[in-house]
């Protein structure tokens, strides 16, 4: 296990170093300025600032200082936000995604895990089709949809909680926008639990296991549960880094601060200390938890242990 | 009506200096006889989106300058028309024909931390606004102001200890300029010529603008800065006005969509809502007419720039032509209807010092003008076997989108032009000078005068209609430094109604926002849209 690791550590700095270049280069590639606007600048004015932000010399050595940088912690300047680094950018927002992520994938994952068993369990009947069918409406209404919706019935139409803010992570302030940014997860993890249960059930040891008269719930958490949630922890890695990274559509409708914003908002007001930071988060962290959830799978199933 | 007004003390201190004096009366809440006020008072504003910086020297877009007004106090401020009073100077004269001015510092004005404000921070604050390594992104326009060797600075030919900025004493400031500006004072009510404090700037270089490091002097102090959150700002007891603030709380959300905002409005998260989404009016103006409140024109223009090098709008028959077709009230009535007014010229006739004259082809009748633009564009040679084919660029906003749709519709059915519009991102579109022959423009007023909208069609502009007359831009550098502007003005104006570098679409009317009827002292009325919480209160509800 401890080789494992080690390998996909040292396979990890190339591929981040890759990562950082090519996003870099792109990002520079991409027309427009982080300082253009409705009045252009005067030439010295510009330049005072494209040399403050090294933005006056070649690529490649802009490419060699962000590294440079990076490699002492430091995310180096917002293009935008003038009064931070990206760093501590990053630093505020990423908690506020952390938190709001790590319960929503919690929600989903017990909800959506327990939906999908349950129609599992109950294949073809009407209660496998209501449930798929409320899982289905959680894929295909977006959460653009689903947040405003959220906010006119529980925020405007009955005071019930607040419209937006995060107000330090206060739990009336996080209800909306976790359940608007779980609802699209319970949906798939319960799609892929159901099928993945379905497919177990007919497994022969599970026959087995029901014609020794063995009682159906002890088979379920006992047998089929753990090979049924392989197909899900090959989801559920990629997908934490998404859900605990920040959602754009729930930082926008609910106000919350977090970093899914700052992504996008990097990426139109071509701020590329903070699309470089979040990218570098956000590909270390797909990195990590991709080796997570290898480790997983020995664990869960003794077969790929051994080998 | 009766008035209590809250000032103990008034600024009427005669002053009988050479050239032009000022004792205008400092800001002061005022609130009507009877009105109780609530015990908490604390309001919440939408900002409209997260501020670049608070620091005045890097402030570079509408939200900063209106929380930078709460945070920091300038020489001169202004009041709820946009008439220019005393702040932290009490009074000024301009001498040598407008080349110097003076300015006489109260003595009792403070930063948030206690400090006493010197002529001295000010100073340190305009030779770092201007220095090459502050980068200000707004450094051009004090460079506007002709600050003497602020040219020279701001390109790092002439160091910051040159410009024509100096301390006569602890509380008399001293400006000299390059060339005499009359509305130079006018400039000063920005905040990007606010005054920082030094002390503070230096120990904690970038990071002075946060909570727990920043020191400021304007009515109100940073408590809380959470990014894409919201910024709390409470009430500043050094403030040198602090006894006529009434406000103790003033919370700025960054709520950048009008439909969220409007719903945190509804869901009584915030208090004043000054952006509502167009496709809501009618409904809200119905049901919430005693909420509703109108913004007072302010001093916007939108136009597009039309490319006087290339294509066929190189040919100025097209281009009058693509002006006269236009019927300006259907797109202010039926597309962006807010109350917008129809612009045949680019600067809002409002703008001070000003006195516009209408241009002939406004006074024509639509059907008149669409006449006369037929004429023209036959005249130009356009016609069934060589149809008129433009290509326009605008940035993917939506209320563009709907402009930019409604325009070549009426080009189309007037002068069977066919053309081609372009969507770009924001950022690629305003990087975008060249390919094009129409592009979507738009302005603001930096100050209150007419060079802050003329200035953009001089040769050094560089906007993308590539306009180069040496006629105008000697107008204009003469208007902005000597008697007789507004005649000059005029004729500046009246060039471009002329050569049409651009068509002139409309300007802001009174615009319907919404206000709890709590708020008070909240008008709308300031032209630049310069909005002070110092003049603010709650009533109790």
């Amino acid at each position: 296990m401890l080789s494992f690791m080690t390998k996909r550590l040292l396979v990890a700095v190339p591929t981040l170093l890759v990562i950082a270049l090519v996003s870099f280069l792109l990002m520079h590639l991409a027309p427009g300025s982080p300082f253009g606007g409705e009045k252009d600048l005067p030439p010295e004015v510009l330049a005072n600032i494209e040399a403050k932000f090294h933005l006056d010399k070649p690529v490649m050595e802009q490419f060699v200082i962000y590294i440079g940088n990076l490699l002492q912690g430091d995310f180096g300047p917002s293009f935008v936000y003038h009064d931070f680094t990206v760093t501590e950018l990053i630093v505020q927002a990423w908690p506020v995604s952390l938190e709001l992520g790590l319960w929503a994938f919690l929600l989903a994952v017990l909800l959506g895990g327990l939906i999908g068993t349950l129609a599992a369990l109950k294949q073809n009947s009407r209660l496998d089709y209501i449930l798929m069918s409320l899982a289905m409406s959680g894929v295909v209404i977006p959460n653009f949809v689903l947040a405003p919706l959220l906010m006119l019935v529980f925020a405007v139409q009955l005071g019930w909680l607040p419209a937006g803010g995060w107000n330090d992570g206060q739990w009336q302030n996080m209800i909306l926008p976790v359940v608007a940014l779980a609802l699209s997860f319970v949906a798939s993890i319960a799609r892929i639990m159901r099928g993945s249960m379905i497919e177990v059930l007919h497994s022969p040891y599970i026959r087995t296991a029901k014609a020794k008269g063995l009682p159906q719930s002890y088979i379920v958490l006992r047998h089929a549960l753990r090979p049924a949630l392989m197909p899900l922890v090959a989801y559920l890695g990629p997908a934490f880094v998404g859900i605990v990274t920040g959602s754009m559509v729930i930082d926008v409708f609910f106000t919350t601060g977090g970093l899914g914003q700052h992504f996008v908002n990097g990426a139109l007001n071509r701020d590329y200390g903070m699309v470089m930071g979040i990218t570098m988060l956000i590909a270390t962290l797909t990195i990590l938890f991709n080796a997570v959830v290898d480790i997983l799978y020995a664990l869960i199933d003794p077969r790929i242990r051994h080998s | 009506m009766k008035q209590k007004h809250f000032v103990k003390t008034c600024l009427f201190s005669a002053l009988t200096m050479a050239s032009a004096a000022a004792w205008q009366p400092a800001s002061a809440v005022v609130i009507p006889e009877g009105v109780k006020l609530a015990a908490k008072q604390e309001i919440t504003l939408n900002n409209s989106t997260e501020v670049t910086s608070v620091d005045p020297a890097k402030m570079g877009a509408e939200p900063a300058f209106n929380i930078g007004k709460d945070l920091f106090d300038g020489l001169v401020s202004q009041d709820d028309k946009g008439r220019i009073i005393p702040a932290i100077a009490t009074h000024w004269e301009a001498t040598d024909g407008n080349r110097t001015y003076t300015f006489h510092l109260r003595d009792d004005a403070r930063w948030s931390n206690g400090d006493p404000i010197t002529a001295d921070d000010f100073v340190y604050s305009f030779r770092r606004l201007m220095a090459p390594a502050t980068a200000s992104p707004y450094g051009w326009f004090a460079d506007i102001a002709r600050i003497k060797n602020g040219s020279k600075v701001l390109a790092g030919e002439m160091a910051p200890e040159n410009l024509g900025v100096e301390a006569v004493d602890k509380l008399t400031l001293r400006f000299t300029l390059d060339e005499p500006i009359p509305f130079f004072v006018k400039m000063l009510s920005h905040p990007v010529m606010f005054p920082v404090h030094q002390a503070t700037v230096e120990k904690h270089g970038d990071a002075w603008t946060r909570p727990d490091n920043i020191v400021s002097n304007g009515p109100f102090k940073m408590q809380q800065w959470a990014v894409n959150e919201k910024m709390v700002l409470v009430k500043n007891d050094h403030y040198w006005n602090a006894d006529e603030v009434v406000l103790e709380k003033v919370t700025f959300l960054p709520v950048s969509d009008p439909s969220v905002a409007l719903k945190r409005y509804l869901a009584g998260e915030i208090d004043v809502l000054r952006k509502l989404p167009t496709a809501q009016l009618k409904r809200l103006r119905k049901e919430y007419p005693q909420e509703l409140s109108k913004i007072a024109p302010s001093l916007q223009s939108t136009y597009y720039s039309l490319n006087t090098k290339e294509g066929p709008t190189a040919d100025i028959r097209v281009r009058q032509a693509l002006a006269y077709a236009i019927n300006r009230s259907i797109i202010t009535r039926a597309v962006t209807a807010n109350g917008e007014l129809p612009m045949y010229g680019l600067t809002p006739p409002q703008i001070d010092g000003f006195d516009p004259k209408i241009p002939a082809y406004a006074s024509m009748t639509q059907q008149d003008r669409e006449k006369e633009a037929k004429r023209l564009i036959k005249e130009a040679g356009y016609g069934p076997g060589k149809p008129l084919e433009l290509k326009m660029v605008i940035p993917s906003y939506k209320d563009d989108q709907k402009v930019a749709l409604a325009l070549s519709n009426m080009w189309k059915s007037v002068l069977q032009a066919k053309v081609s519009v372009e969507k770009l991102e924001p950022k690629v579109f305003y990087a975008t000078k060249k390919g094009y022959h129409i592009y979507r423009g738009g302005w603001v007023a930096d100050y209150n005068e007419a060079s802050t909208f003329l200035d953009i069609f001089s040769s050094d502009g560089n906007g993308p209609s590539q306009y180069l007359n040496a006629k105008y831009d000697d107008l204009l550098r003469k208007a902005k430094t000597g008697d007789n502007s507004s005649q000059r003005y005029q004729q500046a104006e009246a060039m471009l109604s002329y050569d049409f570098p651009l068509v002139p679409l409309y300007r802001p009317g009174y615009q319907d926002s919404l206000k709890k009827p709590y708020v008070g002292g909240y008008n709308f009325t300031n032209p630049e849209q310069n909005y002070y919480r110092r003049d603010v209160y709650i009533k109790a509800h």
